[in-house]
């Protein structure tokens, strides 16, 4: 009856990938919730995507994951972002009707087979011989399982904060976890404390909307989920979300009670992240500004609370409320649930291998803001990397470990691991190398036959992926070799030399043409879908740049191909500089790319481990 | 084998004078070799047969050397190797391994140790030694920053830490204005990328521009002395010597040999250089001598153009004008004793702005405001912020080519994130000036220079 394969910790973003992953491929599957109601819960803003977090979903989708489709099923507005500024940083956002986004989930999760959901604390990690056998729920019961993935967001150990006010709660007056901190200590597992915040929620009803600017969805929706038909958008009237501003006053009462504030007191000691400041962090900081912007969100279809973005706050209520009403439009809210601060246990990612396994302790996998991510995404994307890894695990199976080159989730997952990170971590195409090649329009093409392969993602999902590669392919055949006539060639492009002759992949690379251009000379172009002929004018605008990347890739490949045994001892290896041998043996790199990374290990290191390792490789060879 | 890219290095030590190594190893060796030396009767070379012959940088040539090609496996690095033994002047090997770097094979320098780990690796060395091999590696690293900070003067480093610095900023506005696309500074922070791209591209030429200078007060100066027979030209140099350094006669074509003399005009080191004088009609070992001649008229960096200022311009004065290589000209109206009947309007085919300055090498006088005049017609850095070292000057063209395609990419509107690329690879061009160590912290610059947030 208690018997398990494996057991999530959790059922937030992550924890719902995790134990979708794994019951998926096979495993029975127990995943623990503190509170039913609270599976999928969006504690936060009512959004899903953005810059380079829109790429993570996608791979999420791409890997067989739940994320995208859930978006795709309960959206009020898309939006595609940053359109203007080149496809590699394309990135979709999309609002979504928060209990629906929780309720769609959690019938997935009910009606997945192999997957057992369970309102309880988890309160104790078994382990026996450095190996993890089950945990103990707060009522008592024992539950056996040889993988745990724990998932605990920003619920272990946490407390709220406004003003004055202090709540040993979760997000929004939820329960928190109050036992599995001290067994993740006794485990040897060190703990340190992050911070995040949000921002409060009005009552729509009290907002003057004709003072904010309205702003809109995209008439042509581009969905999330490779699986999801774009024609199932037809006639969706999107939700409308509105722009304003704080101004002098605000920001007057905002300094005026500084001396209340938490932050500034003393009361919050978590670190906070720099990319998610409260608005008095930002009066202070930046104390020239004579205006921040804000958004009014609507939170669901089902409430008329709405969201108010770049307002997160800890200030006391009244001073809350007393800042609101001096913005244009909001003279009148009424607040129905304040803003807070939020304090919470995390441990350090660099005790974790790439596979987001623990290093000493076999079967102990760890996913989401525990590992010191912030943001929905970047949770549900480790949440299935570290679900599916537990799986692979108990098949006896190696990790599926994606590299900085092949995904934002191996960046990601890198840099938790590798670097280890100092504040909550939040996504960003500019901590991706290689993001010409990351794009959101090939996240199918470079990831689904691996999560096939690993069992996650259905022949469905993978024949849909190579349908795509293959009329790819076609179509790069097709503009690589054909050519327009030279009458029509100097209509596109009067007065122009040498365009007769040329390939329509030659004039496609020209900033000024475009498919859409083109389209009508090459009646052929229209046999393909317009997600096939947009990734082919992506792949072909930046031809020249995306092959000087691969040849990076390919590089960087062979570094991360020498693997370096996870029990070496550098304390005693010959050349390498103090500072390099502390940080190797802290971090325990998985190879020789990796190693690369760690700050404070040089060129020169590396060389030195990469004899070192020759040496190794050698010994080895010779012994068998 | 376990590297594929070729690599190279000075493989003596980097003493001045006597005879330098530079070695290249790996499959491009060869390739190498093709493109940047030629011997005189063209053709390639028999492997592991010293040949004579010149490493030229396209048509230019750079040094007179022995070459030899030591083909795989059974060599020190078990890869293709070429050696070039050249002459053991600093300004020459620098020459030599930028010209290597920029050739299109992507070769690149080798790190510390690169030589010997490779032949360790391809089992040349063996197992027993991989303990010597990581100690040589730690101790050459340590030693080559040392030097590299040497190479780069206070000054010089700090104004290119300032352009590195200035570079991260610009690549964090760009990215702070993807990442963060509907913040309301986006526009201002997506201009101010460019505006500062921009300002590191002028100052990255400004700094090229004072290379040929830098690398003259480094190296000194290299004058060439030419005219037609006859005009003075080792009178000339005999005057700037003080004592009697080259033969002097009525006869035309009296010099025949090079003849060089190390002056120091003002704290600056010049070599003049004393040529055989060109006409038309010369034959036999005339002729030869003035063939010589142009090589090193060529490798000048200044020119004094000696004529005969009381006599009329001949066909000869003609034949010097239209050889005279692109570098600054001063014209020596010699014989003034004599009188001048020449004027700089029967110069017009010089074009450039030559300077005109009268003399009498016989009695010495106006030699030393020539000298003066050859001087200012030089770049010669004022502030001393000079680049002298021919790799730095190397990756800092890159860097500008690479600046000049980001802002191309930008001022195109829609390719932001091409520009950040290439701007990042132009950092990394002056990561190879700095070297290692520089961390660049673009997504700490984000945060801290732009107010982003939900
Ligand atoms: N009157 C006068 N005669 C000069 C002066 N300078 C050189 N001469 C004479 O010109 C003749 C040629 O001088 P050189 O210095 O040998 O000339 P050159 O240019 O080196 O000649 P080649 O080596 O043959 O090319 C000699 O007889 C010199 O004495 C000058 O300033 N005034
Ligand atoms: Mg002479």
């Amino acid at each position: 009856m208690n018997n398990f394969d494996v057991i999530v910790i959790g059922a937030g973003h992550a924890g719902c990938e995790a134990a979708l992953a794994c019951a998926r491929t096979g495993q029975k599957t127990l995943c623990f919730a503190l509170h039913m109601d609270s599976v999928a819960f969006l504690a936060c803003n009512p959004a899903v995507g953005g810059t380079s977090k829109g790429h993570l979903v996608r791979e999420v989708d791409a890997l067989g994951g739940e994320m995208g489709r859930a978006t795709d099923q309960t959206l009020l507005q898309s939006h595609m972002l940053n359109l203007r500024k080149g496809p590699a940083v394309h990135s979709l956002r999309a609002q979504v009707d928060k209990q629906a986004y929780a309720g769609y989930m959690r019938r997935v999760l009910e009606t997945q087979e192999n997957l057992t959901l369970l309102q309880a604390e988890a309160a104790e990690i078994l382990t026996e011989n450095g190996r993890v056998c089950g945990v103990v729920s707060a009522y008592g019961q024992t539950y056996r399982a040889r993988a745990v993935v724990v998932c605990t967001g920003v619920y272990l150990r946490s407390r709220t904060i406004t003003g004055e006010y202090i709540a040993q709660t979760g997000p929004s007056g939820l329960l928190n976890s109050r036992f599995l901190a001290d067994s993740l200590t006794d485990l040897g597992i060190t703990l340190r404390r992050f911070k995040t915040g949000t921002p409060p929620r009005l009552d729509g009803k009290t907002v003057d909307y004709s003072q904010f600017e309205p702003q809109h969805g995209d008439e042509k929706i581009v969905p999330f989920s490779f699986m999801t038909d774009p024609a199932s958008f037809d006639g969706l009237q999107q939700a409308v979300c509105y722009l304003g501003y704080t101004n002098e006053a605000t920001h007057e009462i905002l300094r005026a009670n500084l001396d209340r504030s938490p932050m500034f007191s003393g009361v919050i000691d978590g670190t906070g992240a720099r990319y998610c400041p409260s608005i008095e962090d930002k009066v202070v900081r930046f104390a020239d500004k004579p205006r921040h912007q804000l958004f009014i969100e609507p939170e669901g279809n089902y409430t008329d609370e709405v969201y108010v973005q770049g307002f997160s706050t800890s200030m006391p209520f009244d001073v809350q409320e007393r800042a609101l009403h001096t913005i244009k439009g909001l003279e009148n809210a009424r607040i129905v649930r304040a803003g807070y601060a939020i304090e919470y246990d995390c441990i350090d990612g660099r005790c974790l291998s790439l596979s987001l396994m623990h290093q000493d302790i076999a079967g102990l996998f760890f996913a989401g803001q525990i590992v010191g991510s912030s943001g929905y995404e970047e949770a549900a994307a480790q949440g299935l990397l570290a679900g599916l890894n537990a799986s692979l695990y108990l098949r006896n199976q190696p990790p599926l470990v994606l590299s900085r080159m092949q995904a934002y989730l191996g960046v990601l997952v890198d840099d938790l691991v590798t670097k280890g990170t100092p504040e909550p971590y939040r996504m960003m195409t500019a901590r991706a190398e290689y993001r010409l090649l990351l794009r959101q329009d090939n996240a199918d093409l470079r990831l689904t036959a691996l999560a096939h392969q690993a069992g996650l993602a259905d022949d469905v999902r993978m024949r849909r992926t190579e349908q795509r590669a293959a009329q790819l392919e076609a179509l790069t055949a097709f503009i690589d070799s054909a050519r327009l006539t030279s009458e029509q060639a100097q209509a596109l492009l009067p007065g122009v030399e040498n365009v007769a002759g040329q390939t329509l992949a030659r004039l496609l690379a020209r900033p000024e043409i475009t498919l859409t251009m083109l389209k009508p000379l090459a009646p052929e172009l229209a046999e393909y879908p317009s997600d096939v002929l947009s990734l082919l004018e992506t792949e072909v605008k930046y031809r020249g740049y995306i092959e000087r990347q691969q040849r990076d890739v390919e590089r960087q490949k062979k570094a991360e191909s020498r693997v370096l045994p996870p029990n070496l001892d550098y304390a005693s290896m010959h050349g390498l500089r103090t500072e390099a041998r502390q940080k190797l043996a802290a971090v325990r790199p998985e190879n020789l790319g990796q190693a690369a990374r760690i700050s404070g290990v040089s060129p020169a290191d590396i060389d030195v481990l990469s004899v070192f390792l020759t040496q190794l490789e050698r010994r080895q060879a010779l012994e068998n | 084998m376990i590297e594929q890219d070729t690599i190279f290095a000075l493989s003596t030590s980097e003493t001045p004078g006597g005879i330098a190594v530079v070695r290249i190893s790996g499959p491009q060796a060869r390739q190498a070799m093709a493109l940047c030396f030629h011997r005189p009767k063209g053709g390639d070379c028999v492997p592991r047969m010293l040949t004579y012959g010149h490493v030229m940088d396209g048509e230019t040539p750079i040094d007179e050397c022995m070459a030899v090609f030591l083909p795989a496996p059974h060599t020190y690095t078990r890869e293709d190797i070429v050696e070039l033994q050249c002459h053991g002047a600093p300004a020459v090997i620098e020459q030599i391994l930028a010209l290597l770097g920029r050739l299109p094979l992507g070769l690149r320098p080798a790190a510390p140790g690169e030589f010997t780990r490779r032949a360790y690796e391809n089992g040349r060395i063996d197992l027993a030694r991989a303990e010597a091999v990581m100690d040589l590696i730690a101790a050459q690293s340590r030693a080559g920053a040392r030097r590299s900070l040497q190479q780069l003067s206070g000054s010089l480093s700090a104004s290119i830490l300032s352009l590195h610095d200035t570079l991260v900023e610009a690549i964090a506005a760009v990215d702070a204005g993807i990442d963060f696309p509907e913040d309301d500074w986006e526009q201002e922070a997506n201009q101010r990328g460019f505006m500062l791209m921009q300002s590191v591209r002028e100052k990255i030429a400004e700094l090229l521009g004072s290379y040929s200078g830098g690398r003259l007060v480094q190296n000194g100066v290299r004058c060439a002395i030419v005219g037609r027979p006859n005009v003075g030209k080792s009178s000339f140099l005999n005057a700037a010597a003080g004592f009697e350094r080259a033969l002097v006669s009525e006869q035309a074509g009296t010099t025949r040999d090079m003849i060089e003399l190390a002056l120091s005009v003002n704290g600056m080191a010049i070599t003049l250089m004393d040529t055989a004088g060109v006409r038309s009609d010369a034959s036999g070992l005339e002729r030869l001598g003035m063939d010589l001649n142009v090589k090193h008229i060529q490798a000048a960096d200044v020119v004094i153009f000696v004529a005969d200022g009381s006599a009329p311009l001949t066909e000869d004065d003609r034949l010097v004008a239209q050889s005279l290589p692109d570098v600054p000209v001063v014209v020596a109206l010699n014989k003034a004793d004599l009188g001048c009947v020449l004027s700089e309007d029967d110069f017009s085919m010089l074009g450039g702005t030559p300077v005109f300055v009268p003399c009498c090498a016989r009695s010495g006088e106006g030699v030393s405001a020539v000298l003066e005049a050859v001087l200012e017609a030089l770049p010669l850095p004022s502030d001393g912020v000079g680049i002298t070292n021919a790799r730095h000057a190397d990756a800092l063209e890159r860097a500008l080519a690479l600046l000049d395609r980001a802002t191309n990419a930008y001022a195109a509107g829609e390719f932001a994130d091409m520009a950040a690329m290439y701007a990042r690879d132009a950092l990394a061009c002056l990561d190879e000036i700095l070297g290692y160590g520089v961390e660049e912290s673009v997504v700490d610059r984000i945060f801290s220079a732009f107010c982003v947030g939900k």
